[in-house]
């Protein structure tokens, strides 16, 4: 039996270091509203469109569940809990994206 | 809130792992949406004709980026309003958790400008798919961020009445927060696939 | 808190809203939070649905006992059918499994609780509200005729006018929500509650196929949630999403709905797989064979039933790459499936048998689930599915393994878990008499199904021709119905001459393996009276071997105060507030008049009132 307190992991971080990631993610936001409208007429960069963007928002995804969710600090059931329920999810995604044949 | 006991096998909190499950079927019901989003969008995208609104007509990316950012800006708010509670500091908790509701009550006020205008240009939950599709999955999202904001101003005006105990109520307040944080994570990706790929060069 | 002293049962008082009432008193029922009298609640509103679901399979059965037949037909043989799939599936063998999370859960794990038992109560009100809801539509003479699979776009308006469509999809909607709502508690509760000593790999078997069972709704309700959602959106406020002709897909309904409906199937399967494990346990007088390979095979059943859906739909023109990657997925569960078929049977070899009825119905488990197991991989080879397809053939296969399964299981659990919950034994002689009935009955009427499946009878048909040739295999079918109905009476008939003898079950009749035998038939309404500290897997019968039978057996000795959770109006108030949001929107699905959706938006407010109240009511 273990007591259920606030897990000593979440005190690891400072008020500083949150504000630090919340100007990435300020950042990173800017950045992809810029993004489209500065390089849609370089087209070599088109191909890149959707993976850049793709990832940047998965990068986001994760600051956030990581270190304002604590998921980084938690113990291992509660990422396994997590990301049982994202993997599924992203998989179904993937599974009707090709059965509905969405080849944008 | 309070849950009868108080040493678990795990040593998780009942209620913060009550909330983690919550959000792995929150994963799949807002899976399911966006993919259902998708794949009605991607349908309008092939339509011909005239009057059909697509959604590279009407989707508004710099208005919604506003809205976004105010979103990740309440999810910093969050997390020094949890802070707060972990120190037992009553005026920075309230504080926090207004500005944090605050700011999604201002995001609202985005969706429900962005809902009205759509709707007067002519889409709305009835045009076509692509409409509904939209309208659910914003609208469903939507509603989180309501049900989010009305929690944290129950949780800011209870700390006028009661006192703040920070070891009882800090992993209320932490519940909370993930479920916050998770709203504004699910934000992160309706951005990017319903407004950011609309703009995908073609 | 409640704080009670244990030396006898005592009216418990509780603060806040809830008076203390007796225990005798039918008001304790409506505000209790106690897990053991939930799990009644709930095992009593099942059965009484599955009669009714039976009932509504009688007459399916005598209206097909004639070609031409016009006892039932044409939308009211459709609602027949319809209401006996909902009714079976979610009314009956899903609150029937959540009758024994409820009740036995928490004895297996040394816990006096659920881990949020105000919680527990709300999901048994809105269940209940939710079945009721959806019978109400029998009462207004709308109900739905659209299978239980409820396909778009035949639930569209157009298609389905009456206001049947719209019970039924909010009926189901709100009997997800129980059932995903009481997902979070028992998750929380199996890993959060054990008593110290039990990891996890000393939990019974039972409590480890609920625990998967529940991970499974977690991730397959939402689905089904959010195809229910846009079906009411399309019926009620005119969008499209399933109506071709502007665009909608009618796929996205059948995938989304059988994203969930196969996990679904597990979720019916599962929990009896657990029964089956622990009764085969204990009347073998053997432990059960390879523990950890059965929960290793639940796991990989439940993991695997994401992966297989599709296999609903091998006719739609998926194309052959889709339709073989779920071929193969579905083949795939027959492997773990097949071990555990393996385990019971090891699990029996050399132990010392007992032929109880709880052994007899887990042993017919074994045989039946194990038939329809076989005809469920044959239907997983593509172009034989396409044969098979629609036709009596699935309808056959799923009936062994609901009814040769499900059903079965479930009566092994009744009969072995009776005298905990009941205080009484079932009559064995009956028992037995049952079950060669219900055993009879059910191979005379499914097996006859397959062969006029295979000989292209389609399912769903209220109607066939002297022609076809399917008059025989028809008439048997339904007077092996009418043998399985006999079992039926034959149980209820246990029921009654069992409630009439006084309680008196001991302890332990069965000379168990699990923590629920240590305490008495019934259990007080604390559980333990010292939370065990557990040594071993099967602990009772560890404990039994080690300290003798008697001293292993809890008997209260002093006076020691514990706390347990106050009973509560806000679960029952809760749920009649929210059961007002599908009332007004079915109000203006019927008139059209926005005004009733104000008892919708008055049922929301009221709801959120009480459950700003709930949060800050302490639960002690």
């Amino acid at each position: 039996m273990a007591h259920a307190t606030s897990s000593d992991a979440e005190h690891k971080h400072t008020a500083k270091q949150y504000i630090q990631i919340a100007v990435i993610l300020a950042a990173i936001t800017l950045f992809e509203v810029i993004y489209p409208y500065a390089t849609n007429s370089i087209v070599a960069l088109h191909g890149f469109y959707y993976p850049l963007l793709g990832i940047l928002s998965l990068v986001k995804f994760f600051l956030v569940v990581n270190f304002y969710m604590h998921l980084r600090d938690d113990v291992l059931l509660i990422k396994q809990i997590f990301f049982s329920g994202l993997i599924v999810a992203v998989c179904l995604y993937v599974a009707l994206y090709f059965l509905f044949r969405i080849f944008i | 809130m309070d849950s009868v006991q108080h040493t678990t096998t795990t040593g998780v909190d009942n209620r913060k792992m009550a909330m983690w499950i919550v959000i792995a079927s929150e994963c799949m019901l807002f899976g399911s949406l966006i993919i259902n989003y998708i794949v009605q969008a991607a349908r309008v995208m092939k339509l011909e004709g005239i009057g059909v609104i697509k959604p590279s007509q009407i989707i508004n990316v710099p208005i919604t980026s506003a809205s976004t950012f105010v979103l990740l800006m309440s999810s910093v708010a969050m997390v020094f309003c949890l802070k707060g509670a972990r120190e037992g500091n009553v005026k920075s908790f309230r504080t926090w958790s207004f500005l944090t509701a605050g700011l999604g009550a201002i995001f609202l006020g985005f969706q429900v400008y962005e809902f009205t205008v759509f709707y007067l240009e002519g889409l709305g939950m009835t045009t076509n798919t692509f409409g509904s599709a939209f309208f659910t999955l914003t609208g469903t999202h939507g509603a989180h961020v309501l049900v989010g904001v009305v929690i944290l101003l129950t949780a800011g005006i209870w700390s006028f009445y009661k006192p703040l105990d920070k070891d009882k109520h800090s992993p209320v307040i932490e519940t909370i927060g993930l479920y916050w944080h998770f709203v504004d994570v699910i934000w992160i990706l309706i951005f990017t696939l319903v407004y950011l790929f609309v703009l995908a060069p073609k | 808190m409640s704080e009670i002293v244990l030396s006898k049962d005592q009216a418990v008082h509780g603060k806040g809203l809830a008076k203390s009432y007796s225990k005798s008193s039918w008001l304790s029922w409506l505000v209790t939070v106690d897990h053991k009298r939930i799990g009644i609640l709930y095992f009593w509103s099942a059965f009484v649905f599955l009669l009714i679901g039976g009932l509504e399979a009688l007459l399916i059965r005598t209206q097909l006992f004639l070609p031409e037949n016009t006892f039932l037909v044409g939308k009211s043989f459709n609602q027949m059918f319809t209401m006996h799939g909902t009714t079976m599936v979610f009314l009956a063998v899903m609150p029937l499994n959540a009758a024994y999370f409820n009740y036995i859960i928490p004895l297996q794990i040394g816990a006096r609780d659920v881990a949020f038992p105000r919680l527990n109560a709300f999901t048994f009100w809105i269940f209940l509200f939710g079945g009721l809801f959806m019978h109400f539509s029998y009462i207004i003479g709308h109900v739905p005729d659209t299978a239980w699979t409820g396909y778009a776009n035949l639930t569209s308006k157009a298609y389905l006018p009456s206001l049947g469509g719209d019970f039924w999809t909010m009926g189901i909607q709100v009997l997800g929500l129980s059932t995903l709502v009481a997902s979070f508690n028992f998750v929380v509760t199996i890993l959060n509650m054990r008593a110290p000593g039990m990891t996890l790999m000393r939990m019974p078997l039972f409590t480890w196929t609920s625990l998967v069972t529940q991970v499974l709704i977690i991730l397959s309700f939402p689905v089904v949630s959010v195809a229910l959602a846009m079906l009411l959106l399309d019926r009620v406020f005119q969008t499209n999403f399933f109506n071709p002709a502007f665009g909608g897909d009618v796929l996205m309904w059948q995938h989304l709905f059988w994203v969930f409906g196969h996990p679904e199937v597990y979720i019916l399967a599962l929990p009896v797989m657990g029964y089956v494990s622990e009764i085969l346990a204990t009347f073998s007088k053997k432990s059960l064979f390879g523990y950890s390979v059965m929960i290793v095979s639940a796991s990989c059943i439940g993991f695997l039933g994401f992966s297989v859906w599709a296999h609903h739909m091998f006719t739609v023109g998926m194309g052959p790459w889709a339709n073989a990657v779920f071929s193969a997925g579905t083949m795939t569960i027959a492997i773990p499936t097949g071990v555990k078929v393996f385990n019971w049977l090891f699990t029996m070899w050399g132990g010392s048998i007992r032929m109880t009825s709880a052994w007899l119905y887990s042993v017919g488990f074994i045989l039946m689930f194990t038939i329809g197991g076989i005809t469920g991989v044959m239907h997983a080879s593509p172009p034989i599915d396409f044969q098979q397809h629609d036709t009596y053939f699935v309808v056959g296969h799923f009936h062994y393994v609901l009814i040769g399964g499900s059903v079965m299981g479930l009566f092994a659990a009744i009969f072995y878990w009776f005298p905990k919950m009941f205080g009484r034994l079932l009559n064995e002689t009956l028992g037995k008499w049952q079950f060669v009935f219900l055993f009879i009955g059910m191979n005379v009427t499914f097996m006859s199904f397959h062969f006029v499946g295979v000989e292209g009878m389609p399912r769903r048909y209220y109607y066939y021709q002297e022609s076809d040739g399917w008059t025989f295999w028809n008439q048997v079918a339904t007077i092996g119905a009418y043998i399985q109905a006999s079992a039926f009476v034959i149980f209820l008939y246990n029921l009654i001459i069992t409630f009439k003898k006084p309680k008196g079950a001991e302890a332990d009749p069965w000379d168990s393996r699990t923590l629920e035998w240590s305490v008495a038939s019934v259990p007080p309404e604390y559980n333990f009276y010292k939370i065990p500290q557990v040594e071993a897997v099967d602990d009772f019968w560890y404990k039994k071997q080690k300290y003798g039978a008697k001293q292993a057996i809890e008997l209260p000795k002093g006076n020691e105060v514990v706390h347990l959770p106050s009973p509560s109006w806000l679960p029952f108030l809760s749920s009649l507030a929210l059961g007002l949001l599908p009332i007004g929107v079915t109000c203006y699905a019927y008139t059209h008049s926005y005004s009733y959706l104000l008892i919708s938006v008055v049922g929301f407010v009221a709801f959120l009132l009480l459950a700003i109240k709930w949060a800050f009511t302490p639960v002690e």
